[in-house]
């Protein structure tokens, strides 16, 4: 899985570099700048235990796009994340075993995207899109209220997630243009919990990795008051998010 | 057009969502009272139908069937998981006598009463449990011949326990006692080769009983449809003979006993009696069990006075106070700073040996004192070392601490001189504890 995922990195570069070696003709950049916001549940395997869960998580970033070129643009992601696991799980591994239920974490979120728009054809064009999300570590002390004796435990989460996606544009609507396709998308992160009851001291690492890689993709980008331009997206199978944006361009 | 594909998306996104929500509820909420038919329990009035054909001509095999049974059925729904129907019967029709009926029809493929599993949590087979309140107590008659009771919920959580581990062969209790009725038929398969430091020799067998009613308390043949239930279901006794048939044995045999148990790999240690004096003889024992790794835990005494030794040597020991079937301290139990938990020991049903009968090996009865206590402890131990193997000692002792029932808190917040930390608990010891 690991070998096709980096062959389609490859692929994927290869297909920007080769239009860029097509077009060295540059145009002006064209700046947009935006708001955009998803809300994402995607099934995570733990790789220890083989334990499915959930991965939920909501994100409100900004985002800075170029069009570097009318085929090539790229975008820059800050922003704020809320995640939590849907069902709850157990950390067995450590002295006295842990259950977590419902724990939010709240993070930044930093990412950058690259989409390129290299064949069109009359009203249809095919796109390529990658994307890398690194979701920030988020830590939370919680105190563990035994009956005689109080300890506190410590969860820490980070997780990234890449997306590459093969999209079919359709721009024959007056201001709309729709676009589906296939997506890769990975998901990959830690979730560090330890323990301090008294003289006790210990710590867990359980790692989990999204559990269908291959999805589907649909959505539809509005270009309304000359400026501005919305999109709407969601995304099936491999997880289920729908996201929705705002840009401004200047 | 665009807010109403908007909206149309939004309402599938959200279906997809809330679906796995409603079914959840559903089952936890939508169940019917059980009733029981046997041994086996089935939800009352239900019959789950597979259906050979969807349609019959024009017309649903689900709706023929609801017509042709019409005094007998209900509603038919369609259970959409498996794809087979529910049928809803009249409650004054027999199910089972539809159930044979049904099965004859030819577009039924086959039909099942909806049976109830059981959970993990069942309590084991054994003969007598039910006297057993020091494992599970629900308020039960646990002393017939008295009617005495106890007060549900004063017990060690032992059900709550074995849903996480009923232990494993490789992690022995070595049983310093008076040896174990080797041939017993509650212990004969968990008994491996010990010692007998009275005779200096191989045969660890029991001449006083009291070290079989201790193993057997342990670790007892579990689920084997006789006699009682361990603690620990699975690990290993090593009886390590100390004492003799009068009950007394020497502090050398002991600390014999002691680095033999720890030299031959035993993880516990039960010690199951104390004397006054303290000596070298035994700390040394103690300590040289420790250091090998080994939870050493040891009864506190029967004298209603302070704790005797080698309970005393608190940074080798782990030590064990009694208390009944009401969760209050059994009167007997010795006291101070040196107690560190208590578990149930008045009144433990377990494995009797009698010398005088040596060939009565189906015997069981009740004993009294914190040489009972004990082993309730050291079957804990064998079950959190089952279940998480690379504890150290210090953890396993603290664990069982601070995992235990402050049960006389409203007497004693915190701990105390009485039952220390308080009474044990196998369900925070060895199940998750929920972080919120």
């Amino acid at each position: 899985m690991k070998k096709l995922f980096f062959s389609l990195i490859i692929l994927f570069f290869h297909i920007i570099l080769f239009s860029l070696e097509e077009n060295r003709t540059q145009n002006n950049l064209v700046y947009f700048t935006g708001l955009r916001t998803a809300y994402s549940d995607a099934k995570v395997v733990f790789s220890d235990t083989d334990m499915e869960n959930s991965l939920i998580s909501m994100v409100l970033a900004l985002e800075v796009r170029v069009d570097i070129f009318d085929y090539l643009s790229l975008g820059l992601i800050a922003g704020y994340n809320w995640n939590h696991f849907k069902d709850p799980f157990q950390a067995t591994s450590l002295p006295l075993s842990l259950e977590i239920d419902n724990q939010s974490n709240n993070s930044m979120v930093f990412g950058l995207n690259l989409m390129s728009e290299f064949f069109s054809s009359g009203d249809f064009s095919i796109s390529a899109r990658g994307e890398f999300l690194y979701f920030k570590q988020f830590e939370q002390e919680t105190e563990i209220n035994l009956e005689i004796v109080t300890g506190s435990a410590l969860t820490k989460h980070w997780f990234y997630q890449g997306t590459l996606d093969l999209v079919l544009k359709y721009h024959g609507l007056n201001s709309i243009i729709l676009y589906a396709g296939p997506q890769l998308n990975f998901i990959k992160g830690t979730l560090t919990i330890s323990e301090t009851i008294e003289e006790i001291e210990a710590e867990t690492e359980l790692k989990h990795r999204q559990k269908n890689l291959l999805g589907v993709v649909a959505g539809m980008v509005f270009e309304f008051a000359r400026n501005w331009e919305a999109g709407l997206e969601i995304n099936y199978f491999s997880k289920l998010t729908i996201s929705a944006n705002v840009f401004y361009s200047f | 057009m665009v807010k109403k594909t908007i909206f149309l998306l939004l309402c599938f996104v959200l279906t997809l969502n809330l679906s796995p929500v409603l079914t959840r509820w559903a089952y936890y909420h939508g169940g019917e009272p059980i009733r029981s038919a046997g041994y086996q329990r089935f939800v009352p009035n239900q019959i789950i139908v597979k259906l050979k054909t969807q349609e019959w001509g024009k017309r649903s095999a689900s709706e023929i069937l609801q017509t042709g049974y019409s005094s007998e059925i209900k509603e038919i729904v369609l259970h959409s998981q498996t794809g087979y129907y529910i049928c809803h019967i009249h409650s004054s029709c027999d199910s089972e006598s539809l159930l044979l009926d049904l099965r004859q029809n030819s577009l039924v493929a086959d039909a099942s009463l909806n049976y109830i599993a059981r959970l993990a949590s069942e309590p084991p087979n054994d003969t007598f449990f039910i006297f057993q309140y020091a494992l599970y107590n629900y308020g039960q008659i646990y002393f017939p011949t008295d009617d005495r009771d106890g007060i549900s919920g004063s017990d060690i959580k032992a059900l709550d326990g074995w849903d996480w581990s009923t232990g494993d062969r490789g992690i022995v209790i070595a049983v310093i006692d008076s040896g174990v009725a080797l041939n017993h038929e509650d212990l004969m398969t968990k008994v491996v080769s010990g010692y007998n430091f009275i005779e200096d020799s191989v045969d660890a067998s029991d001449d006083n009983g009291h070290g079989t009613l201790v193993a057997s308390i342990a670790a007892a043949e579990t689920n084997n449809s006789i006699g009682v239930a361990g603690v620990c279901w699975q690990s290993k006794i090593m009886p390590i003979k100390c004492f003799d048939s009068l009950g007394d044995g020497s502090y050398l045999a002991i600390a014999g006993g002691i680095r033999f148990a720890a030299d031959q790999g035993a993880r516990v240690i039960n010690m199951s009696f104390g004397a006054e004096s303290d000596s070298f003889i035994l700390e040394d024992a103690c300590q040289y069990a420790f250091l090998k790794g080994c939870v050493l835990i040891a009864a506190t005494g029967n004298d209603g006075a302070q704790v005797l030794y080698p309970a005393q040597y608190d940074d080798y020991c782990l030590a064990v106070g009694a208390s009944n079937a009401s969760d209050q301290l059994a009167d007997f139990s010795n006291f101070g700073s040196q107690v560190d938990v208590v578990a149930p020991g008045v009144d433990v049903f377990g494995v009797l040996f009698s010398p005088d009968e040596p060939d009565n090996l189906q015997s069981y009865g009740w004993g009294s004192g914190t040489s009972f206590a004990a082993p309730h402890v050291s079957g804990a131990a064998a079950l959190l070392l089952s279940y998480k193997s690379t504890l150290s000692n210090i953890q396993v002792m603290s664990l069982i601490k601070y995992t235990a029932d402050d049960v006389n808190d409203r007497i004693y917040p915190g701990i105390d001189v009485y039952m220390g930390y308080g009474r044990i608990n196998l369900k925070t010891l060895l199940g998750p504890f929920p972080l919120n």
